[in-house]
């Protein structure tokens, strides 16, 4: 998926070709880079606080299609920030004189209690600390400030061992855990919804266009081999999830 | 995938006409799906041949029933 802070990517099948910057994810997914496009942004954006002109930062935005929308149809003041220098120069020439920065999500270039809001989807499943990370987006949201979230999440719980040491679900964790990280961070969930469906459609179109799955995972295998990764996918059973959290006052 | 060579190797046997390739939408349990296939350019009835019924739309199929 789409991410800004794919940090140590060198172990990652995912990296070379990267998965996000090529034309395999985009056929499927769309310019958004995830699972149900902006259904889950549409649908977190009833149950949130953000009146016009809330400041709001979209982490891993990609090429900016979250943060375009949230500044033309909700009127929002959105930021988009992702490091992918290609996606970025893209949403750029898409979008003259949308904000985009380009860094990592576990290490903000925002001050403290300066944000409204927040928008992360499908990108926390890739960064290498996520619990470091949520403590960053609850360092940079002022008290109340709530942040918009969605990902891949286990639905069988098994642990790291079991899936080969490359693969990039490997960062996909389970229900409670991820709950249990949002609390560590700061966070009170006000809406936990489970949104699998979105993932399996994605799936869907990647084994569609693909062939299979093996052969869409064969493509970014260093061995040329997708076997081992679909069987490792398969047994986590991964869901999708949407997310709105509240930092603590 | 069918290829547009065998495609025209069929005739619709109701229509008695060529099969050409046309732009085709499955939908199946929300999943929404686009892609080129065989059919009669009389009544658009869509040829879809056993190694695609049984491969690529039967592994689609469980994905989307979450299997």
């Amino acid at each position: 998926m789409k991410t800004s802070s794919l940090s140590g990517g060198a172990a990652c099948p995912l990296a070379a070709p990267r998965l996000y910057e090529t034309d395999i994810l985009r056929r499927a997914a769309g310019n958004t880079l995830r699972p149900g496009g902006l259904t889950l942004l549409q649908e977190g954006l009833q149950r949130v606080n953000w009146p016009a002109g809330t400041r709001v930062l979209d982490i891993g935005c990609g090429t900016g299609t979250t943060a375009a929308y949230l500044r033309q149809t909700q009127s929002l003041q959105a930021i988009g920030l992702d490091l992918s220098e290609q996606l970025l120069a893209e949403g750029a020439a898409a979008n003259p004189g949308l904000p985009l920065i380009r860094s990592r999500a576990e290490k903000l270039p925002i001050a403290d209690g300066s944000l409204d809001g927040m928008t992360c989807e499908c990108v926390l499943s890739l960064v290498n600390d996520p619990l470091g990370t949520l403590r960053e987006f609850s360092r940079v949201l002022k008290d109340g400030g709530q942040l918009l979230f969605s990902d891949i999440y286990r639905r069988r719980n098994i642990t790291n061992q079991e899936l080969p040491d490359n693969c990039c679900f490997a960062g996909a964790t389970s229900r409670e855990r991820l709950l249990d990280w949002l609390h560590k961070a700061g966070f009170t969930v006000q809406l936990w919804q489970d949104r699998s469906h979105l993932l399996a459609e994605l799936a869907a179109r990647l084994a569609w266009q693909n062939g299979s799955l093996i052969e869409f995972w064969s493509q970014f295998a260093a061995n040329g081999d997708g076997r081992p990764m679909q069987q490792a996918v398969k047994a986590m059973r991964p869901g999708y999830c949407l997310v709105v959290a509240a930092k603590q006052g | 995938m069918i290829s547009l060579e065998e495609a025209q190797q069929w005739a619709c046997d109701a229509c008695g006409k060529p099969l050409v390739m046309r732009e085709v939408v499955f939908l199946y349990l929300n999943g929404t799906f686009h892609v080129d296939l065989p059919a009669c350019s009389e009544c658009d009835f869509v040829f879809i041949n056993e190694e695609l019924a049984t491969g690529k739309m039967a592994e689609v199929e469980g994905i989307l029933e979450d299997k």
